[in-house]
């Protein structure tokens, strides 16, 4: 078990320039996510989830303010540090598995393993897509599967290195209610299993409900936190659980 | 939609701009071929004209007066009815100094008059109904009758009657019997109007619009003896010229060497004047066959006839053109040669009693120079009009003389070489068109691809079939108009930058308007479809019919690649078939002797059919290759680049093989014309150097005093010229002869060691055996003689075999000799027009004591156009200071002798379509790249997020466009190398000699440099676009 990593961000802004003039997507966000935990972030259309997945994922920078991700902050990381840290320590699974088309499923799974230089030629992928039952899609084109799938071979390819914080965008967002609730149980149980962060973003109550923490957002500020009671959470701007 | 299409464009200026730069440079291509056909196609008429001496010649048919003439009238003067009859007389007078032999008159009268059976009578007698028809035309072949022969100043009359089988007017009834007689065997018409003297002709001619100048030219040839000056007498025979110092001046070629005319002076040629031992200012004696006193002329000047075709060109239908050179030549005024050879001959022929006794009278003639400034530049224009000119000409005094349209032949033989030109020049342009379809196509599939998800949100907010077909199709229609247009502009910006505008705006603006818009309406079909075709498919398709479409390629390539393997072989078995058929074999053109060009266009489909074909399969064998590329097997990935890379290439091979395709496809073409460019060029100076002989020939002026034996060759070996040696060589100067046959022959001796240091000779002109054998069989053998094939067959004589050979024909030198044939050729180098015999140059002048050489053969060390030119240089400052020296170089001959086919640009044109090569290249690996970064962008953005750097993803996208670089560029050398070959046999006709297919290795690695430097460039500007790509895209799924 690797244990998972500690996110931190303070009064965090992401400001976006556009035709109509400048976006403030994320405004001032201040809050901690304690390593191991999960948290679910959730939100309206448009609210700037997606945002502040893309700026804990280190897939964004800020406009200004800190991200810090374990004991690194990664808001002032170059493009190169933050894809190490990215194929070494975060796994993602989008709403859509993205997978790449012209990969299997167990190859589109050992390719994060080699990205994150593990590719040791274990079975551990193999393993993996075994445990999530995928065993006999192994040699399967995405193309071949359906759409549960799919999406858990996705979650196989975000799991596979071991990373130490999984961050979840709608993960459920494109199937039906029961493919649903089992990759929510999957990213769960890997969670609990390696002792990950686990961050997922969604709109869906029943998918937020199990997690530890639930943080709503609208216009880019934390309108809510579940935690606020038991740790009290500073939101920028005032708002408060 | 119109206005979503139009946004769409703007705002999207990359993808607009892939799908334009495609459609650009093919159309770009197309259009630069058509301006180009314009542009040179309207120099042809120029350069085929430039060397034609005399434009029109009117030779008078009786050059020493009337001779026999008739007259036919109709007894009735008004209109005839129907059953009314009427006699028709003919009158025979012969107005001439000599007899008529075998006159024969025929009447051959028209449908609405019948013969009046036992009319005719001869002075008054009956003659004889021969079958119950007319005598004057019966028989199947309507025989006339024959008078026999009529004295000098006698008349025969003749009659008969007719009657009309249907009312006639008057005016419907002409005469309709000719005249013939042995001596004039061109059966003249009845009632030809009076002779018109010459000078008369001339004015009268001069002065119809058209005609730049109008000159007398009148010659004679005399026997040896006619020349005599103090006690020498020349005792060759002599050519006797009557022309004024204008007709002189006229053409160039007649130079005066010393003194000039004067009025009742005389010029002489430089060999005349050296054989008399005169200079000008002596007198001396003229003896014309016939004339009671020879006539006494002033010597008032030299003058060098050497090079005068417009004197010595041959008038007569076999050997027309012919330049029958003689080196004694005597030059008086037209006047004079009335007044002293005309009578003359007309004496001789009255004396003897016969017409035959004198071989051949003198010629009379008006030699007709055309204005030639306003003919149009196109062949065919140029053909009407001076087909136009020449028909008033004809119409000037008719009856008398025959015309001989110099002009309008030659153009007749351009106007049919500008039509082969045309279709071969568009054939080296309908790749354009093509590419341009498949540049179209490709960036059109791109397209459809990039948009499927626009227009499924369209088709979400509602948007129905036809209003996407609408959108397609503005789309298509703005992108497709404004690449024909921009495309048909840099078409014609790049031939005014290769041409000139000089050349470019010689060609009327009406054609060029045509090529414009030819190039705008077949490009914006071809674009037009190949954009349209794609989108309109995609929006057919169904979601599972896309998915369809993005699957992965995994059925096999087989059935692909045994449809373009069968296309292949059919392309070659089709050349195959044209080789064995001698398609290939048409005979080449040369303007000045009235040969087009030869070319069977169907075999300008074959290098397509090789080109398209050939392109596929190479293309489907490398994804055939690149479909069992390895991968590391499973559970290991393997490095991450190489690994997706492995398996991108193997499993997305259609795109692989696209990119092939596009990329073989222009290299296969670059290539090809490549091939084709440097043999053309490599084909023509060889053409260059047989023609002139080798690098330099160098010949003497006749008015040169210093003699020239084969020792003068040594002094030509200047700096410049590693090796010369002499040629004596002349027209008809021999008699071939063997115990089955004996003919006329053209003879050259040659010295064979130094003929075979210097000479540009080919094995491939000496059957069974080397040049350099049969010329060391011609040194060994001092009674040895190479046989030209056609003389050997007409001879019936083979190697080994002796033949009888009159050498120095027609001089005091000549002698009869027993040669051995040692050697067989198909043709001599410096010979173009063709030789019979060649003997070794001691045993000429062994045997005939002549020493002068008539020619020399230089070989400059150094081939190229300086090289020749020091080389020229050289010889100029050195013996040519004290001697007057002509120095023709391959380069002048290549200029004076090719056909108006090579004598287009072909260079020009390789030149244009090599500059779209290049930038098509570029633009497919752009497209490839291109089309990556967005069919695939999903692709790498997850990548990205993955923690894939830039770096590896920009090695992965380099490396796919790498592949492609590499298989198209090998496929397109190879296909491209098998393009230019045939392409070489295809275009044979155009050289003398088979040219030898040259591969041009740094034009090749060119192309190759250039293709790497676009999949460089290509690659950097990826790079851009790559660190612009944010891996939070992949967080957003609209």
């Amino acid at each position: 078990m690797r244990g998972g990593l500690s996110l931190g961000l303070e009064a965090v802004t992401k400001v976006f320039t556009t035709d109509a003039g400048p976006v403030r997507a994320i405004d001032g966000i201040t809050f901690e996510v304690a390593a191991g935990s999960s948290l679910a972030i959730t939100g309206r259309s448009g609210c700037g989830k997606s945002t502040l997945l893309a700026l804990v994922g280190a897939l964004e920078r800020p406009t200004s303010g800190r991200v810090d991700i374990g004991a690194r902050p990664v808001s002032g990381l170059g493009a190169q540090a933050r894809a190490r840290l990215r194929r070494a320590e975060l796994g993602f699974v989008f709403q859509t598995d993205n997978l790449q088309p012209f990969l299997t499923a167990l190859e589109n799974v050992s390719l994060q393993l080699a990205l994150s230089g593990r590719d040791d030629g274990s079975e551990r992928a193999l393993g993996l897509l075994r445990t999530l039952g995928l065993g006999a899609a192994a040699g399967k084109f995405p193309d071949q599967l359906s759409g549960g799938e799919r999406q858990r071979v996705a979650v196989a390819r975000a799991l596979v290195h071991e990373p130490r914080l999984i961050l979840a965008d709608e993960p459920t967002g494109a199937l039906d209610h029961a493919n649903a609730l089992v990759i929510l149980e999957l990213l769960r149980a890997a969670q609990a299993e390696t002792g990950a962060t686990l961050v997922v973003i969604t709109h869906d109550p029943e998918v937020a409900a199990p997690l530890d923490r639930r943080v709503a957002l609208s216009d880019g500020r934390v309108i809510a936190d579940s935690a606020a009671a038991a740790e009290p959470v500073t939101a920028a701007g005032g708002a408060g659980a | 939609m119109r206005s979503y299409a139009r946004r769409d464009l703007l705002r999207n200026p990359r993808r607009t701009l892939a799908s334009l730069v495609g459609v650009v440079l093919g159309v770009g291509l197309f259009s630069a071929v058509l301006f180009f056909v314009d542009g040179s196609g309207a120099s042809m008429t120029k350069r085929a004209i430039a060397p034609v001496a005399i434009d029109l010649q009117r030779v008078l048919t009786s050059p020493l007066g009337e001779g026999v003439r008739l007259q036919q009238r109709l007894g009735a003067t008004g209109p005839l009815h129907r059953g009314e009859r009427t006699r028709v007389r003919l009158t025979v007078r012969n107005l001439g100094a000599a007899p008529a032999h075998e006159v024969l008159v025929k009447d051959r009268l028209p449908a609405a008059l019948a013969y009046v059976a036992r009319s005719a009578r001869r002075g008054g007698r009956r003659l004889a109904d021969p079958g119950g028809e007319s005598p004057f035309a019966h028989g199947p072949g309507h025989v006339g009758l024959t008078v026999g022969t009529v004295a000098p100043g006698t008349t025969v009359r003749l009659d008969y009657a007719v009657r009309a089988t249907r009312r006639l007017p008057g005016a419907a009834v002409r005469p309709s019997a000719t005249i013939s007689t042995r001596e004039r065997p061109v059966p003249e018409r009845a009632n030809r109007p009076d002779l018109v003297p010459l000078d008369r002709l001339r004015d009268r001619v001069a002065a119809l619009p058209g005609i730049a100048a109008a000159d007398q030219l009148a010659f004679a040839d005399l026997p040896p003896s006619s020349l005599q000056a103090g006690t020498a007498t020349l005792d060759r025979p002599i050519k006797v010229f009557g022309f004024e110092r204008a007709y002189a001046e006229r053409y160039p070629a007649i130079r005066v060497a010393a003194g000039g005319f004067a009025r009742d002076g005389a010029l002489l040629s430089p060999a005349a004047a050296r054989g008399l031992g005169v200079r000008p200012g002596d007198h001396m004696r003229l003896h014309v066959p016939g004339a009671r006193r020879p006539a006494r002329l002033a010597v008032s000047g030299i003058v060098d006839l050497s090079r005068a075709r417009a004197l010595f060109n041959s008038r007569e239908g076999l050997k027309l053109e012919d330049f029958l050179y003689l080196p004694d030549a005597i030059v008086i005024s037209p006047g004079a040669f009335r007044r002293l050879v005309v009578p003359a001959f007309r004496e001789a022929l009255a004396a003897r009693g016969t017409a035959l006794a004198v071989k051949s009278p003198p010629t009379l003639e008006i030699d007709v120079r055309l204005d030639r400034a306003p003919l149009a530049a196109d062949p065919g224009r140029a053909l009407r009009q001076t087909r136009a000119v020449a028909a008033r000409v004809r119409r000037v005094a008719p009856g008398q003389d025959f015309m001989l349209d110099n002009l309008s032949n030659t153009l007749a033989v351009a106007e049919q070489d500008a039509a082969v030109a045309k279709r071969m020049f568009l054939f080296l342009g309908l790749p354009g068109l093509l590419l341009a379809a498949f540049l179209a196509a490709y960036s059109g599939s791109v397209l459809a691809a990039s948009q499927r998800r626009e227009h499924a949100n369209l088709r979400l907010r509602g948007a129905g079939p036809r209003q996407l077909r609408s959108l397609v199709a503005y789309r298509t229609a703005i992108l497709a108009g404004a690449g024909a247009l921009l495309g048909t502009a840099a078409g014609f910006a790049t031939v005014l930058a290769i041409l000139g505008p000089s050349a470019l705006f010689e060609a009327a603006t009406g054609r060029l308007a045509v090529s414009a818009a030819l190039a705008l309406g077949a490009s914006l079909v071809a674009a037009g479809l190949a954009m349209f075709v794609p989108g309109w498919l995609a929006l057919r398709r169904d979601v599972s019919g896309e998915r369809r479409e993005l699957a992965l390629e995994r059925r096999p390539t087989a059935r692909r690649l045994a449809l373009e393997l069968a296309a292949l072989v059919v392309a070659l078995a089709a050349t195959l078939f044209a080789i064995r058929r001698g398609a290939f074999d048409a005979a080449s053109g040369q303007v000045s002797t009235g040969r087009a060009t030869a070319l069977a266009s169907h075999t300008l489909l074959l290098p397509l059919g090789v080109w398209v074909a050939g392109t596929l399969l190479a293309a489907r064998l490398l994804q055939r290759a690149a479909g069992r590329l390895p991968v590391t097997p499973p559970p290991r990935f393997g490095p991450v680049v190489r690994g997706l890379l492995a398996r991108t290439l193997s499993r997305r091979s259609r795109a692989l093989a696209t990119g092939i395709v596009g990329v073989g496809l222009v290299i296969a073409f670059g290539t090809g014309l490549a091939v084709f460019a440097a043999t053309y060029d490599a084909a023509k100076a060889a053409d260059a150097r047989f023609t002139n002989g080798s690098s330099l020939r160098v010949t003497p002026s006749p008015a040169s005093a210093t003699p020239h034996p084969a020792a003068y060759a040594r002094a030509l070996e200047v700096p410049g010229v590693a090796a010369a040696t002499p040629v004596i060589a002349g027209r008809e100067n021999a008699v071939a002869r063997s115990a089955f046959n004996s003919d006329v022959a053209d003879l050259a001796a040659i010295d064979p060691r130094g003929f075979a240091r210097t000479a540009a000779l080919s094995d491939e002109d000496f059957p069974h055996t080397t040049a350099a054998a049969a010329l060391r069989a011609l040194h060994a053998d001092p009674t040895a003689a190479l046989l030209d094939a056609d003389t050997a067959d007409a001879l019936r004589l083979k190697v080994g075999d002796r033949a009888e050979v009159l050498l120095a024909r027609g001089t005091r030198h000549q002698q009869l000799r027993t040669l051995r044939v040692a050697g067989v050729f198909d043709r001599f180098p410096g010979f173009p027009e063709g030789l019979d015999v060649v003997v070794d140059l001691g045993t000429f002048r062994h045997a005939t004591g002549i020493t002068e050489t008539d020619f020399f053969l230089a070989r400059a060390g150094d081939p190229s156009a300086a090289g020749l030119g020091a080389a020229t240089a050289a010889l100029q400052a050195g013996p040519g200071s004290t001697d007057r020296l002509h120095v023709d170089t391959t380069q002048t001959t290549f200029n004076k002798e090719q056909s108006s086919l090579t004598a287009l640009n072909v260079r020009g044109l390789v030149d244009v379509d090599s500059v779209y090569t290049l930038a098509m290249t570029a633009a497919v690996i752009g497209i490839f790249i291109f089309a990556l970064m967005l069919q695939r962008r999903r692709e790498y953005v997850v990548l990205r997020a993955q923690g894939l750097p830039t770096r590896e993803l920009l090695a992965l996208i380099a490396g796919e466009a790498t592949v492609v670089a590499a298989g198209g560029l090998l496929a397109g050398m190879v296909v491209g190398g098998a393009l230019g070959a045939l392409l070489v046999k295809v275009l044979k006709p155009l050289f003398i000699l088979s040219p030898v297919t040259v591969l041009p290795f740094a034009d090749a690695a060119r192309l190759a440099t250039l293709l790497a430097l676009a999949t460089v460039t290509c690659a950097l500007a990826a790079l851009g676009l790559l660190r612009r790509l944010r891996p939070s895209e992949v967080l957003r799924e609209t």
